[in-house]
């Protein structure tokens, strides 16, 4: 096993990944949208079908909003089934992402030879393949691989967005009511939300696929929630997870020669209950020895 | 038994909202002081924080308005504070005391402007004056439910409003905290603030309120403590639905609401 | 068209096998589905569906072999644990449903994802029987397959036929299922049992990520049809069949495209059919009813107002106040009356009121008079005030609540 430049890239791209996916995952966790952002994950197929289909280049800036729309659609399509049809919400939520996750396999199946996609990708991104496909200047001077300046600027922007409306979406998760109370509209936050959450779920597709990204949403962030106390803590907390789940990840699926994604998804599976186990043990032994004491 | 005040600080009229197609309030007509503490009553599920909602424009009326002040809620919103129902929002969310409190200045500052040291300053007096100053620093899944009650009313506090409109305050409050906070609305009204209180216990009611908004879906009465607190109304009140009124209800449910011939 | 004949023929047994192995999971999936729905637990099924891949590829890594009973062990297997961990993380920490539901499916799916890489590494022929299982492969079903299919079917219908009354208990009102003594917890492990197994069916099917659909789309398109779950089972179990059958056909018809996404593509087309169009809870009939409402209040407004004028009880000035002038709407609905002889058509543009047509305006005046005494004594409104009202509910007023009021009064 010997570790080269690819590697870093690799590693650097997974941490670009679960950067923006887990601020955002933080505020998807706090609104109890967590399943409408595994949704947004599945239903970007058919858009970024079309984009590699129709395009071929991956990585222009019209595809990513075209294929995030996708993702929109769905949301807005769980919100008029459960409004206007009055379905419960988990329904509509578990009728729209199958829809639109079966246009996007049967167009892969049908078409995927043509637009280069295939199955496996869709299933966990071919983030070993980053440093193969990299960025030059005129005079061949290598930039890195492509994908890693792609997700750079996703993370810049999901950065960007939170910071300048950290307040509105803090202050709409916490008590939509009163935000409402003092006359501040709350959807254009909602959906402002869920437009970043699709244009991540696009942007990391390629690198993780269409089913993990709810694993870097919503894995380190739910660890996060389990001890953080403070929102701002709980996302410093969530990225720290994060970017600790993306190294032993990586390092095992080195090891065991196996699929990055699902290696980093594990670990992250796996963090999460050491710090959820760890949590019970320690408040079931501050409990005894509170029975142990006199307290006042 | 419904009185009239000129000048009011608070008239609905016609207000009527639906859930789907039941009607949760309906056809409320009333005019409230202002500079007084006034109770909302009935039993549960009569109406009461679907009142404040629409007040409050959380909720769209499906017929009839309120206007506070006179004027339309949007022109008037800064002079108006709301506090929900406690348990309306998630109290494990990370945050702590402070930051409560601090929401309150979102009213005058909006989303993105800073905020000032005299924002800050107003937010220390406001936790200062329901004594929680000392707790700012706690997480609010550590707080009791007279502490978080009172977090709240800091948060009322600091958006300095005239018209202060609270669901359940005295919920799930041990008395301490209850006597705390009564006396804290007695405080804002010698202020000349106006208070509308939503309220459960009958027999503390005639201590706090100056007056009252008796609510079953109908308006069963609004008018002075001493002229609306009498068994007949109050027994009205809390005496169940009228039969006929709740078998239309349910025609409407399945029907739809008429719509008004103009 | 050809090919169609040719695949009703059955003439070949695969797609025998094929078209009912998708048939029985459609039913038996919609089935199942039903009382997810009801308990509002949608999403767990989701989570099952996820959560086998690590149990069916274990199976595989095992055994080294492609066993439809050790896959289904597996799955069994890891489908149970992911339900019991989401129960056990809402149960023991702050952490809500939707994130836990969303966690263990994401982070099963990926351990999944992770040994599938192994297995392909390991063995590269053996892969394409576990490959089927991530987005459905129904031509990989076989003879033996459809067997098991078919016995776990009549098992598991035969378990909700005994059941049947305990889970539909169980569905409405848990507390209430608790308070009589039912065994809720048994009943709720044998259901979850029962999703368990459908799911580990079904994901040959469909695979892994759609199978909830099979859960989910059809039940949700009988609920538009019918409250009686009875009659939502077997709606469902038709709406099931139907997609595996299409499925099927279609995949027959284009060797192209897969029967899996198929099916959930008719379901979902089942369902939006349902939604748009089922009588009652339809979107269109909700969307008319409101209609044939106005239609009504003007019928009735119009006949009011010409039987006021009849006894002079009402100024012409006050009466043209009331009526929106002589609008579209209006005169097709004067229309209507025409046909229905309640009214007459005069010299300019004028109306009279038949016979019949006076019968039915005196009685909604009669009505509008009661409910503005009824309100005038219950309802505390000011004066000014009770008229208004009158006016939008002497429409909803029924012989019933006629009489009510009459008593009340
Ligand atoms: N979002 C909603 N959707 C449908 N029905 C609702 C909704 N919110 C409230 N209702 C119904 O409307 C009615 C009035 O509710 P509301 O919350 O205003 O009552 P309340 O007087 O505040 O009761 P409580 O004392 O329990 O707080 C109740 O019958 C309730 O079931
Ligand atoms: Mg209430």
């Amino acid at each position: 096993m010997s570790m080269g430049i690819d590697d870093i890239w690799i590693f650097a791209c997974a941490c670009l990944v679960a950067i923006p996916c887990t601020i955002l995952g933080c505020f998807l966790v706090l609104r109890n949208m967590s399943m409408i952002g595994d949704a947004i994950g599945h239903a970007v197929l058919p858009g970024i079908f079309c984009a590699y289909y129709f395009y071929h280049s991956k990585a222009t800036f019209p595809v990513l909003i075209g294929a995030s729309l996708s993702g929109l659609a769905a949301t807005f399509l769980i919100q008029w089934i459960h409004k206007k049809v009055k379905l419960q919400s988990d329904a509509s939520i578990g009728i729209s992402y199958t829809l639109f996750f079966a246009i996007g396999v049967i167009l892969v199946s049908a078409f995927g030879a043509q637009a280069d996609i295939d199955q496996d990708c869709i299933l966990h991104g071919e983030i070993a393949q980053i440093p193969l496909d990299t960025l030059s200047l005129n005079d061949g001077f290598s930039l890195g691989p492509r994908q890693f300046w792609m997700l750079l600027g996703n993370t810049l922007l999901v950065v960007a967005f939170c910071l300048l409306g950290y307040r509105a979406l803090w202050s709409t998760s916490f008590d939509e009511h009163f935000i409402k109370s003092i006359g501040i509209g709350v959807l254009f936050w909602q959906f402002s939300l869920m437009g970043m959450v699709s244009l991540t779920s696009v942007v990391s597709f390629e690198s993780v696929g269409a089913i993990l990204v709810i694993v870097f949403l919503v894995g380190p962030a739910s660890t996060a929630y389990l001890i953080a106390k403070q929102l701002n803590k709980m996302i410093w907390w969530s990225i720290l997870f994060a970017i600790h789940a993306c190294f032993w990840g990586y390092l095992a699926a080195i090891l065991f020669d196996g699929s990055i994604a699902g290696s980093i998804a594990t670990t992250m599976g796996i963090q999460f209950f050491v710090v959820f186990f760890f949590l019970k043990w320690a408040q079931n032994s501050s409990n005894k020895s509170l029975d142990l004491q006199d307290y006042e | 038994m419904i009185e009239n005040v000129k000048d009011p600080s608070l008239e609905a009229h016609n207000l009527t909202v639906f859930y789907q197609k039941r009607p949760a309030i309906w056809n409320l007509d009333f005019t409230l002081p202002k500079g007084k503490i006034i109770g909302i009553m009935g039993p549960n599920g009569s109406g009461k924080s679907t009142l404040l909602k629409s007040i409050m424009g959380i909720l769209k009326p499906n017929d009839g308005w309120v206007k506070v002040f006179q004027r339309k809620i949007d022109d008037v919103r800064f002079k108006v504070s709301y506090v929900p129902q406690r348990q309306s929002i998630d109290w494990d969310f990370p945050t702590n005391v402070f930051e409560v409190a601090k929401m309150g200045r979102i009213s005058s500052k909006g989303l993105f402007k800073r905020f000032t040291k005299t924002d800050l300053e107003i937010v220390k007096e406001s936790l200062h004056r329901v004594n929680m100053y000392d707790m700012r620093n706690r997480q609010i899944s550590e707080l009791s439910g007279g502490q978080q009650q009172r977090t709240f009313l800091a948060r009322a506090l600091s958006q300095e409003a005239d018209l202060f409109i609270m669901d359940e305050p005295f919920a799930g409050v041990d008395a301490a905290s209850e006597k705390a906070i009564i006396g804290l609305l007695n405080e804002l009204k010698s202020k000349g603030k106006t208070l509308l209180v939503v309220h459960h216990d009958l027999h503390s009611a005639k201590n706090y309120f100056d007056w009252l908004v008796l609510l079953n879906t109908r308006l069963v009465g609004s008018g002075p403590l001493e002229k609306l607190y009498t068994d007949e109304l109050l027994s009205e009140t809390y005496g169940g639905t009228l039969t006929s009124l709740s078998k239309i209800a349910t025609k409407i449910e399945k029907q739809g609401l008429p719509i008004r011939h103009k | 068209m050809e090919k169609i004949t040719e695949f009703f023929s059955f003439s070949d047994t695969t797609i025998l096998t094929v078209t009912l192995g998708s048939i029985l999971l459609g039913i038996l999936g919609s089935v199942v589905g039903v009382f997810t729905y009801l308990r509002k637990r949608v999403l767990i099924g989701d989570v099952i569906a996820h959560s086998v891949l690590p149990g069916l590829v274990l199976g595989f890594l095992v055994l080294n072999e492609k066993s439809f009973i050790v896959l289904l062990i597996g799955a069994l297997i890891s489908g149970g644990l992911s339900s019991f961990l989401v129960d056990y993380i809402t149960h023991h920490s702050k952490l809500k449903t939707d994130a836990a539901l969303a966690l263990v499916l994401g982070v099963f799916f990926g351990f999944g994802t992770f040994l599938l890489t192994k297995l392909q590494g390991h063995s590269g022929a053996s892969q394409a029987g576990i490959d089927a299982y991530l987005f459905g492969q129904a031509a990989a079903i076989d003879l033996f397959d459809v067997q098991v299919i078919g016995v776990c079917c009549v098992l598991l219908l035969l378990t909700l036929l005994i059941f049947f009354r305990g889970f539909n208990i169980l569905s409405f009102d848990e507390q209430f299922a608790y308070s009589i003594g039912m065994p809720t917890q048994w009943l709720k492990f044998v259901l979850t049992s029962m999703t368990i197994i459908t799911v580990a069916l079904g994901v040959q099917l469909v695979g892994v990520v759609l199978m909830s659909a099979l859960l989910i789309t059809p039940t949700s398109a009988a609920r538009f049809w019918t409250s009686k779950v009875k009659i939502m089972l077997l709606l469902a179990a038709l709406f099931g069949a139907f997609g595996g059958l299409s499925g099927a056909l279609i995949s027959y018809l284009n060797y192209r495209m897969p029967t899996g996404p198929w099916i959930v593509i008719v379901l979902s087309f089942l369902a939006f059919l349902s939604f748009v169009f089922a009588p009652k809870k339809g979107v269109l009939f909700r969307l008319f009813s409101n209609v044939f409402f106005k239609i009504k209040i003007q019928k009735e407004n119009i006949l009011k107002d010409l039987f006021l004028l009849e006894n002079e009880t009402i100024e012409i000035e006050e009466l043209q106040e009331h009526q929106p002038s002589q609008s579209v709407f209006n005169r097709w609905v004067q229309r209507i009356l025409v046909y229905e002889k309640k009214i007459k058509k005069m010299e300019n543009r004028r109306f009279t009121l038949t016979a019949l047509g006076r019968a039915q305006g005196s009685k909604i005046f009669e009505r509008h008079k009661l409910w503005e005494k009824y309100i005038g004594k219950y309802m505390h409104l000011m004066r000014d005030h009770v008229h208004t009202d009158a006016e939008g509910i002497e429409h909803i007023i029924d012989e019933e609540i006629e009489r009510d009021l009459k008593s009340s009064i």
